[in-house]
């Protein structure tokens, strides 16, 4: 074992490259700790890719601390290695990188949160939504994001009370975007409605949101907000696009939506507004 | 039969691609997602999403996901495959070094074609060193090729080729460089043969690859898919060791070095991107 430490720090690279595929070989994880110390002072980047790529195929639970200390290294090579390091450890090290979710850097909880993800495990999902209380807005986002990826139903409610709290648009968003990606009912969109229009004053909604808002009242079948939300756009061309697709998807859930004669009015004002024939053609097979 | 719609081969092929390197392009899509489907009906599997969760999670050996590839790869080779990327090699990569060699007074050109199936890539390899060299009498050429299946290169010693592997053929190259044995097949020039070098070597042994030192060119095209992610890899970085300073390696065409190992530096060589030491 000795002389795998020792070839790790052979002046000559090939020879480090080689040890460090052979320690992979022996799946020991005691040999993790070498690995580790070399990918520190380690200069050549082929040696460096050999040492990750090992560390990533044995594992490496007795190092945490020491992998961990390499988020805050000043490398970019270093940090995205470390979150495959530990992406690959999988529930192994879910307890770990939780625990760590209170370090001062903002940087470092997002990088956490980065390698939660990559372990692609269920156990993660507990820790990665407790970033949506993270006190900065990078790493709420970052969570936000992974959640929607997951899927994850379970955080609506906290990503609502998040969105009727924060003012930040890019977090806003990324929960928006987050609803359209995963099963959501009615009655949360119609939620984030009240909250962009208030009293159901759709005037009052922020142009910024139409995007989503017009993806999300589809998504759920709710064709009196689309309608709502479409009228108060002063010219209908500029969300065309994404209003028909849609309605396009509505179309494939509900049967009865694209009936609404709402919808239909909406459909119509399109086909004369837009000068995009390939849209147009879509809204009538729509209508067929 | 389960459909495989564009976004579903798309999340496929990210998955591929992020374990193996090897980029399936939803070009390709018409031709595999039958197959896909197919596979998918057999497992009993719903949908593509499950089918990917099923590769994830439930296949720890990669029985599945050898399957798969054996679904997704084409078993097939042929002279002047891969043209724009043959081209960045003759016009650019070769005169470079050529260049290199001349300043040092160095006569040697040194070249592995890993994976070299009936000869198709050696050769094409051969003919384009023959074309683009000055002075090429002058040079010491090695053009070492390897491959797994014994029958494949008992045909590759051979030389006798059928229109099949023709097809890319230039006209000019195929009068200049082959024979015309019947109307069906060509036999390839003696000069041209002799350059290459046959060997059985299975790549994915480390006594084995670890013995090759000091090429210039490496060609490991449409090989890779059929490793596991350790041959694969230690592979590839024996590519690097094997390589001369400023050497190149040329993968297939949807296989991407810099996936696969951060050890390479790119450039551009014409509209191409190639991979050096
Ligand atoms: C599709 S062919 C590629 C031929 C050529 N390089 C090209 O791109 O046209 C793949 C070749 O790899 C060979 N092969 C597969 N596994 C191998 C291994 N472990 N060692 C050596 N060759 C192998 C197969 O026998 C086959 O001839």
């Amino acid at each position: 074992m000795d002389e795998f430490a020792k070839a790790l720090n052979d002046p000559d690279e090939t020879e480090r490259i080689y040890a460090a595929q052979d320690i992979a070989e022996t799946k020991n994880p005691n040999m993790s700790i070498h690995l580790i110390d070399r990918l520190q002072i380690e200069g050549s980047q082929a040696v460096r890719d050999a040492i990750v790529f090992s560390l990533n195929n044995l594992s490496c639970s007795g190092n945490y601390e020491k992998i961990f200390d390499l988020f805050s290294s000043s490398d970019p090579y270093l940090r995205n290695s470390t979150i495959d390091i530990f992406g690959s450890e999988g529930n192994e090290a879910i307890f770990f990188l939780e625990s760590h979710m209170d370090h001062a850097d903002g940087e470092v909880r997002k990088l956490i949160l980065d390698a939660l993800f990559a372990t692609g495990v269920p156990g993660a999902l507990p820790a990665i939504r407790k970033g949506l209380r993270d006190p900065s807005v990078n790493v709420k986002i970052t969570a936000v994001e992974y959640l929607g990826r997951l899927e994850d139903r379970e955080s609506v409610e906290i990503m609502l009370e998040i969105f009727s709290n924060e003012t930040e648009a890019m977090l806003r968003t990324a929960i928006l975007e987050m609803l359209c990606q995963i099963e959501c009912r009615k009655t949360d969109a119609e939620d984030f409605v009240s909250i962009l229009a208030p009293y159901g004053d759709f005037s009052l909604m922020d142009p910024l949101y139409l995007p989503h808002m017009i993806r999300l009242s589809s998504k759920t079948g709710d064709a009196e907000s689309l309608c709502s939300i479409v009228n108060t756009i002063a010219d209908i061309n500029i969300y065309a696009e994404d209003i028909v697709y849609a309605i396009e998807q509505a179309d494939r859930i509900y049967e009865e939506f694209i009936k609404e004669d709402c919808v239909l009015e909406i459909m119509g004002k399109i086909m004369q507004a837009t000068e995009n024939d390939e849209l147009r053609l879509l809204c009538e097979e729509l209508m067929d | 039969m389960a459909n495989i719609t564009a976004e579903e081969f798309d999340t496929l092929s990210d998955f591929i691609y992020k374990k193996t390197g090897i980029r399936f392009e939803s070009r390709k899509l018409y031709f595999i997602s039958k197959r896909i489907g197919k596979r998918i009906d057999e497992l009993g599997v719903e949908t593509v999403a499950e089918y990917i969760r099923m590769l994830r999670f439930a296949d720890p050996v990669n029985q599945e996901f050898q399957k798969l590839t054996d679904l997704l790869t084409i078993n097939e080779t042929y002279f002047f495959r891969d043209f724009p990327q043959l081209q960045a090699f003759a016009e650019h990569c070769l005169s470079e070094v050529e260049k290199k060699k001349n300043a040092v007074k160095d006569n040697t050109i040194r070249i592995w074609s890993a994976g070299c199936s009936t000869g198709e890539e050696p050769y094409t390899i051969a003919i384009i060193l023959l074309e683009m060299l000055n002075y090429f009498s002058t040079w010491k050429i090695e053009i070492i090729a390897n491959d797994i299946d014994l029958t494949v290169l008992s045909k590759a010693k051979q030389a006798v080729y059928g229109k099949r592997s023709l097809r890319d053929v230039p006209q000019e190259y195929l009068d200049r460089y082959f024979i015309k044995k019947d109307s069906e097949s060509y036999v390839l020039q003696k000069k041209v043969k002799k350059m290459v070098q046959f060997e059985h070597v299975n790549l994915s042994e480390k006594k084995e690859i670890r013995k090759k030192r000091g090429f210039d060119f490496i060609f490991c095209r449409n090989l890779l898919i059929y490793f596991d992610d350790i041959s694969r890899k230690r592979l590839v970085d024996q590519f690097y060791v094997a390589l001369n300073e400023g050497g190149y390696v040329f993968l297939g065409s949807s296989e991407s070095p810099g996936r696969i190992s951060t050890a390479f530096k790119l450039k551009r060589a014409g509209g191409y991107i190639v991979y050096y030491k």
